[in-house]
């Protein structure tokens, strides 16, 4: 059967241009041009995915993020073309998956809803492993290899790897990462950089180019499930 | 000479500038009356008990009293009456004005001289006191008036109101740099503001005018001349250095307020900058996106899309590169608004014709929104700019076609009367709450209703620059009709060479 997507954006150009192209993709598709629209569509059938423009004529869709979670579950991919890191963070808070800066290509859009997709059917049974390319990771015996090397980890690294391993390919807050890590989220964030630079060490290829722990500035981290250009 | 505000004393308004104690007019008499009759009924107990010596300082004192209780004139009004009365009552012979021996004229000659001199004195006394208490009076005025004062012209004015003027004299206020401030030029001020002169202040005879120089912490913040008045002179200058006091006072308080009001203007244009770059980034992503996730989508999934599908992508991608070329030239406009036209550079342009050009284009936009047109005169020319004209209307309907809903009718009429010619569009949207109708020409000004809505705020901005360089005026009503709907009336001058063409 196929995933459904629901795509709520005021902007006929990109309502337009994505549902025939994700249609293509094997996907079913609906669009909405408003806030009111896109809730009564998800009241009528059940989503896997919605795509949701924050700036829509008849309410913030950041309001919209709450109700439309309470309705299904549903993984919300909140595409805005407001830069601020605010916006971002007040969106994922309220429960979007995840958030794609306009404009984007079509490519990192679908990586982006295959990763939401997987995640959703993740959901059902909580996987305790992680691999990814190079990288594996046994959450039960807190195990980390690289290339089939073993890589030793403090536990405070290692917490913040399986929060970001357990979103991989999606954005994890700082918030979020500080919770994980000290259990407190209004530790200052220096102290979420340095533990980061330190996974980087461990794992990157080269730290000062990360191709696998990626920066969200303002926003948080990201894990990528794919290296880039793979 | 150093004015703080910190030191000057506050100066606090009596409810009645008589005080109690200082008796006046009538009361005074009575009180002169009652004083003389106790006087001498204790001169007569005094006399019967045979201490003849202790009367005279009874009367000097009640004389004193009254001196230094109701004035100089009763004081001395007092003194007489004190020497008639110890004549007649208490000198031998009693009940008599007579003098009896040479001794007890000297006596009376004596009593007299002192009654008259402690009179004087006493009464000299309470006459400054009460002076000093009407200064205090016109100062608390002068306080309360310029307490009200905001800004520097203001100050002008307050001091050249009836009252103040005829106790100090024509103001004038000169700034920090010797301009003159809100009055009109005086010539022979204008010399005065430039004699080169030591100290705080300096008088010249040949003006009638005193220029004083204001410091505040050791800053020069202008000067003030005062102009002589008759009234006045005589007690002005115990009083003027209060009065340039409250001045500096006000003038610290104006500049501050200028500095403020400088800083807050500086602010809000940060402010529109801001707003500006983020709308921009805002209208410029989201035609960027639609361009992007369709460029993309033919690059990578070229093979899986419908030849359809891939026809409408690439009809996206052009009319996204128009709309984002559409900002591009609503900025160029503004731009082209802050330098101004050259009045050379006008020329004849035909509004009919130019309605038709942009009735194509916004035919186009406009969806499924029917735009009737009504043209009452087959040419309308004015002075202008055909392309500067184009932005006015095409930016109008614009507006009309953005903020009302698919299948609503959108009316352009054009009627030409007299010299003039009015262009209407009429909208049937959400309309404008009628208290933001005075902000909506702003420059980046959005409605509460609209801000959701995609818009930099530009386009009535540039419509209303254009309008005006044309020598026309704009106008808004909204709700125009059962509280929807927006009408825009552009009124625009014919040209006077244009009346013969359009019908010839």
């Amino acid at each position: 059967m196929a995933e459904r997507i629901l795509i709520i954006d005021d902007e006929p150009a990109i309502a337009g241009t994505l549902d025939p192209v994700l249609a293509s993709q094997g996907y079913a598709v609906r669009t909405a041009h408003s806030a009111a629209e896109g809730l009564a569509a998800a009241r009528a059938e059940a989503f896997d995915i919605v795509l949701l423009d924050l700036g829509l004529p008849d309410a913030d869709g950041k309001d919209l993020i709450g109700q439309l979670r309470a309705l299904n579950p549903m993984a919300i991919l909140v595409l805005s073309a407001r830069h601020q890191e605010a916006e971002k963070v007040a969106a994922l808070d309220e429960g979007a998956e995840d958030f794609i800066n306009k404009p984007f290509g079509i490519e990192e859009l679908l990586a982006r809803i295959r990763v939401a997709l997987r995640r959703l059917a993740g959901e059902e049974g909580r996987s305790s492993e992680f691999r990814s390319h190079d990288l594996e990771i046994w959450f039960d015996r807190r195990q980390v290899r690289l290339m089939g090397e073993e890589v030793r980890l403090s536990p405070k690294e290692f917490d913040l790897l399986e929060a970001l391993a357990r979103k991989a390919g999606q954005v994890v807050t700082h918030r979020r990462l500080l919770l994980a890590g000290w259990k407190d989220p209004n530790i200052d964030g220096q102290y979420l950089r340095s533990y980061i630079g330190l996974l980087r060490q461990k794992l990157e290829e080269d730290p000062a180019e990360p191709r696998l722990i990626l920066t969200e500035s303002g926003v948080g981290y990201r894990l990528v499930t794919q290296a880039p250009g793979s | 000479m150093m004015y703080r505000m910190k030191q000057m004393p506050l100066i606090k308004a009596s409810p009645n500038s008589n005080s109690g104690w200082i008796l006046r007019g009538r009361n005074a008499a009575y009180g002169a009356i009652l004083l003389f009759v106790l006087s001498t009924a204790v001169a007569a107990l005094t006399e019967h008990f045979n201490r003849p010596t202790s009367t005279a300082l009874i009367y000097m004192l009640g004389v004193t009293v009254i001196g230094a209780t109701s004035g100089l004139r009763n004081g001395l009004i007092a003194a007489v009456a004190a020497s008639f009365i110890y004549n007649f009552f208490l000198s031998e012979p009693v009940f008599a004005f007579s003098a009896m021996s040479a001794g007890q004229i000297a006596r009376i000659i004596a009593f007299n001289c002192c009654a008259v001199i402690s009179g004087l004195f006493a009464g000299r006394q309470n006459d400054r006191a009460r002076k000093a208490e009407e200064a205090q009076a016109r100062l608390n005025m002068l306080s309360d008036r310029l307490q009200k004062v905001m800004l520097l012209p203001d100050l002008v004015t307050t001091m050249n109101g009836a009252e103040l003027r005829s106790w100090l004299g024509r103001f004038e206020f000169l700034d920090a740099e010797g301009h003159r401030v809100g009055a009109p030029p005086d010539v022979a001020w204008t010399e005065l503001a430039e004699l080169q002169f030591d100290g705080p202040s300096f008088h010249s005879e040949r003006h009638g005018a005193t220029l004083y120089r204001l410091e505040q912490a050791g800053h020069d913040i202008g000067s003030v001349i005062f102009g002589d008045t008759e009234a006045s002179f005589e007690g002005r200058f115990n009083d003027m250095e209060a009065v340039v006091a409250l001045v500096a006072m006000t003038v610290e308080r104006c500049l501050l307020l200028q500095q403020l009001s400088q800083t807050e203007a500086v602010r809000r244009s940060e402010e529109l900058k801001t707003a500006l770059l983020s709308s921009l980034s805002h209208d410029m992503r989201t035609p960027l996106s639609a361009i992007a996730a369709s460029a993309s989508s033919l690059r990578t999934l070229s093979d899986d899309l419908d030849p359809g599908v891939r026809l409408k992508l690439l009809q996206t991608i052009q009319e996204q590169c128009e709309r984002l070329d559409r900002y591009t030239a609503n900025l160029l406009d503004l731009g082209r608004l802050q330098a101004g036209i050259d009045p050379d550079k006008l020329e004849d342009v035909d509004i009919v014709e130019i309605l038709g050009s942009v009735l194509r284009s916004a035919r186009a936009q406009s969806g499924q929104r029917n735009i009737r047109k009504s043209f009452d005169s087959p040419a309308a020319i004015v002075r202008g700019n055909p392309v500067m004209a184009e932005q006015i209307f095409g930016n109008l309907l614009e507006n009309a076609i953005r903020y009302s809903p698919d299948d609503s009718a959108i009316d352009l009429n054009l009627f030409v009367r007299a010299d003039h010619v009015h262009v209407e569009i009429v909208d049937q949207g959400c309309g404008i709450p009628k208290n933001e109708l005075p902000l909506l020409f702003d420059r980046f000004y959005r409605s509460s209703r609209t801000k959701h809505l995609e818009g930099q705020g530009l386009g009535l901005s540039i419509a209303k620059g254009f309008v005006k360089l044309f020598h026309g005026s704009i106008a808004i009503d909204s709700p125009h009709a059962n509280g929807t709907g927006t009408q825009v009336i552009v009124r625009l001058p014919l040209s006077f060479q244009a009346g013969q063409t359009s019908h010839g």
